[in-house]
């Protein structure tokens, strides 16, 4: 009896002593790779590798010969009947449910006006839509719309916002999301908190020894490694996403707390770097016209999906104001690239720049 | 065991109080607080029974009569004058039901009243799915296709302009459903609002008189559950969502509370006044000022960081009603060009919530054991 109270008071006290512990270095071990136990984000890897599929379909308009079908487009966007998957895909997981609802009406505009452009057989000019081979680069050639928008790009890079960076960023990292339980372990998926941020993870398309290894990096993973030479992004985003799920790992949620700013700025640092690269795209490749319009779309695809993180630093109007600047407006279907000059793409790189405070590196990109 | 059980029971608290009260910086400011303090529980609720909950339903009531027979009046022959004559029903009886929204307990949870009459944004095409059936069952209250949100669409959002709105409703094929639809929708909400009406009148204002404590299922905790609940919807569904502050700067202009009568604002400041007369235990008309939860706060002397819980409420609730006030449009319009405003307004009302939600129950012993906004999961 003595023996039983004994213990149960030492555990007390430890209990009350470990809850007011300040420490500046955690007393646990963060590890170098995401091989945490318990980790699971197929649905994640799923929405990927359709996105993926969806990339190359639409890639395929960029042979002239090649018109492809909107509602298969809208059917792999949503999963449906008709999608035509080569991969196998769970009936519950899907890219449409999980995009930011207000958005995904423009997506299917776009695929509409992807669509109806792949029917063109003639080449692409102002006002007319096909498919333009670049003048400086023999390999490359582009279906560009006759407003001068490669809607394929402008699919692909808003989705990487409108989706999976704001499922990790807003909705995984989020108070719904996280203020969860972190106590019942199920087996294959940790507790309920750590599966959610493990989710977020899934998101960012990177091998859990990212960066040593960049086997299979996929869309933001692609553009996390793009940029590190000027913004160190591979080893700081990956050093953020480790520090948050051991930090929940150990119920230290004042870590994860500053693990989840961490990784949102980050990877807003990633999306704002990599429209800087395209705009400046834009400006070097001003004169050819496929390449002109290739990577200007991105730059938009990018700076629309600067909206998706709730931590962004700059708001929707400044966002709005940006794709005015060098696209003439801030609807996709307003929008024109032929109209656009390289003083309006400066003015908006320089101005993107500016919110960033990445003034002195906006050429570096 | 039993030998030493007295010795664990003195000495554990003990313990933990000693090293959590060392450390613990969560402690309302610094500030105890007996809510053992004396208060006449049983004459709050009186108070609250007579002069908020049952004038409220007793007005209900009389609305909702109203709204039926002006239906029955515009159905029989519909007419621009007749359409006029019900949305005038409609209106003072949509008003008359934020008054008695926060009361979700007892009666009124027994027949799903606050989610049966109004679940909103409507869902069009559910609503119009039950009127195509034929089947006007209001049985699920989970359910986005009734109550006042339907009669909004039906008598304002239907179509274009009033002469095309009664031709949908006159002729003998999709009219007479439209009419079918229009009785079964007000007669259900007419239904239960008697139910609510008459079990206040019959035996439960003395149960909630007298249901004294502050466990779950007292009418303590059901008033701050309550009042915590519907304060929530109100900056949540009324203002939040529309204004886009949740929405990552989205805004969503068309999910406001009756976007076709364009009676947003009014309804929401009638919410938050209802609110507001709860807590302070304040009749309708502002001519009693019984006791309430103000009082219940001054006579455990509770104190937020050096001022008196009381009075910051009292006063976050003005700052949240003169921000909604000094709005130039219906919360629609404002969503749309004056987002910021909107904005704000939501931050104000949010600001409450701490107190509301989180100090108040606090202090009164009492848990709040309704979940908010439950998440879905993947």
């Amino acid at each position: 009896m003595n023996h039983y109270l004994k213990s149960l008071l030492l555990f007390i006290i430890v209990l009350g002593f470990s809850a007011c512990e300040e420490n500046d270095e955690p007393d646990y071990n963060i590890p170098s790779t995401y091989n945490f136990s318990n980790v699971s984000y197929s649905g994640q890897t799923q929405r990927l590798a359709m996105l993926n599929e969806m990339k190359i379909y639409m890639a395929t308009t960029q042979q002239s010969s090649v018109s492809i079908d909107a509602d298969r487009l809208k059917a792999m966007f949503a999963n449906a009947d008709g999608a035509g998957f080569q991969g196998t895909f769970d009936t519950s997981k899907e890219l449409k449910g999980k995009t930011f609802e207000a958005v995904t009406g423009d997506f299917e505009a776009l695929m509409d006006e992807l669509a109806f452009a792949s029917q063109s057989t003639s080449s692409g000019s102002e006002g007319i839509s096909g498919v333009i081979k670049s003048t400086s680069n023999d390999a490359k050639q582009y279906l560009i719309g006759g407003d001068g928008l490669d809607h394929a790009q402008i699919i692909e890079k808003g989705l990487m916002g409108a989706c999976l960076y704001y499922q990790a960023t807003a909705v995984y990292m989020g108070e719904g999301k996280m203020n969860v339980d972190n106590e019942v372990v199920t087996e294959g998926e940790g507790t309920e908190m750590e599966h959610h941020w493990d989710e977020a993870f899934g998101y960012l398309g990177v091998p859990i020894d990212f960066p040593t290894s960049k086997e299979n990096l996929a869309f933001w993973g692609n553009y996390v490694d793009k940029r590190e030479s000027v913004l160190g992004s591979s080893s700081k985003i990956m050093d953020a996403m480790l520090k948050g799920r051991a930090a929940i790992s150990n119920n230290d949620l004042e870590a994860r707390d500053e693990a989840i700013t961490e990784a949102r700025a980050l990877w807003e640092e990633v999306a704002v770097g990599s429209a800087l690269h395209y705009l400046n795209e834009g400006i070097a490749n001003f004169e050819d016209m496929a390449l002109r319009g290739h990577g200007l779309s991105e730059a938009i695809g990018f700076i629309f999906s600067l909206q998706f993180n709730p931590s962004k630093k700059i708001d929707n109007t400044q966002v709005a104001n940006l794709l005015n600047t060098f696209a003439g407006a801030s609807s996709f279907d307003q929008m024109n690239l032929y109209n656009t000059s390289i003083e309006n793409i400066t003015t908006a790189r320089d101005q993107l720049a500016t919110y960033y405070n990445l003034e002195d590196r906006k050429e570096d990109f | 065991m039993k030998a030493f059980k007295w010795y664990l029971n003195i000495l554990i608290p003990l313990i933990l109080s000693g090293i959590f009260g060392a450390c613990d910086p969560i402690t309302n400011g610094g500030d105890q607080v007996d809510c053992n303090a004396a208060f006449d529980q049983q004459a709050m609720f009186q108070n609250i029974a007579d002069h908020l909950i049952i004038p409220a339903y007793t007005d209900l009531q009389k609305k909702v009569t109203n709204l039926v027979e002006e239906a029955d009046a515009f159905t029989a022959k519909p007419s621009v004058t007749q359409l006029e004559a019900l949305r005038n029903a409609f209106e003072t009886a949509y008003i008359s039901w934020q008054v008695a929204s926060p009361y979700e307990f007892g009666p009124a949870e027994e027949v799903f009243l606050r989610n049966s009459v109004n679940n909103f944004p409507l869902d069009i095409t559910a609503t119009q799915t039950l009127i195509d059936a034929e089947k006007y069952e209001f049985d699920q209250p989970d359910a986005f296709n009734k109550g006042f949100p339907a009669l909004d669409y039906l008598l304002y959002g239907i179509a274009e302009d009033n002469e095309a709105i009664i031709t949908k409703f006159a002729d003998n094929g999709i009219g007479k459903r439209h009419r079918q639809f229009l009785l079964a929708l007000v007669t259900d909400m007419q239904q239960r609002v008697a139910h609510t009406f008459n079990g206040w009148q019959n035996g439960y204002r003395e149960t909630f008189i007298n249901n004294t404590g502050k466990g779950a299922g007292t009418s303590l905790s059901l008033i701050i559950n309550q009042l915590n609940q519907n304060y929530e919807l109100i900056k949540r569904e009324k203002i939040g969502v529309p204004s886009g502050a949740m929405t990552l700067g989205f805004t969503y202009p068309d999910r406001v509370e009756a976007p076709y009568s364009g009676l947003s604002k009014i309804l929401a400041i009638t919410a938050l006044e209802t609110s507001q007369k709860l807590y302070l235990g304040m009749d309708h008309n502002g001519k009693v000022n019984g006791l309430g939860l103000d009082d219940y706060l001054e006579a455990v002397e509770a104190q937020k960081e050096g001022e008196a819980l009381n009075q910051l409420i009292q006063n976050q609730f003005e700052t949240v009603l003169n921000t909604l006030n000094t709005l130039p449009n219906s919360l629609a319009e404002t969503a749309r060009n004056e987002t910021e405003q909107l904005i704000e307004v939501y931050k104000e009302t949010a600001r409450q919530v701490l107190f509301l939600k989180t100090d108040m129950p606090a202090v009164l012993c009492v848990s709040i054991t309704y979940i908010d906004n439950p998440s879905d999961s993947d």
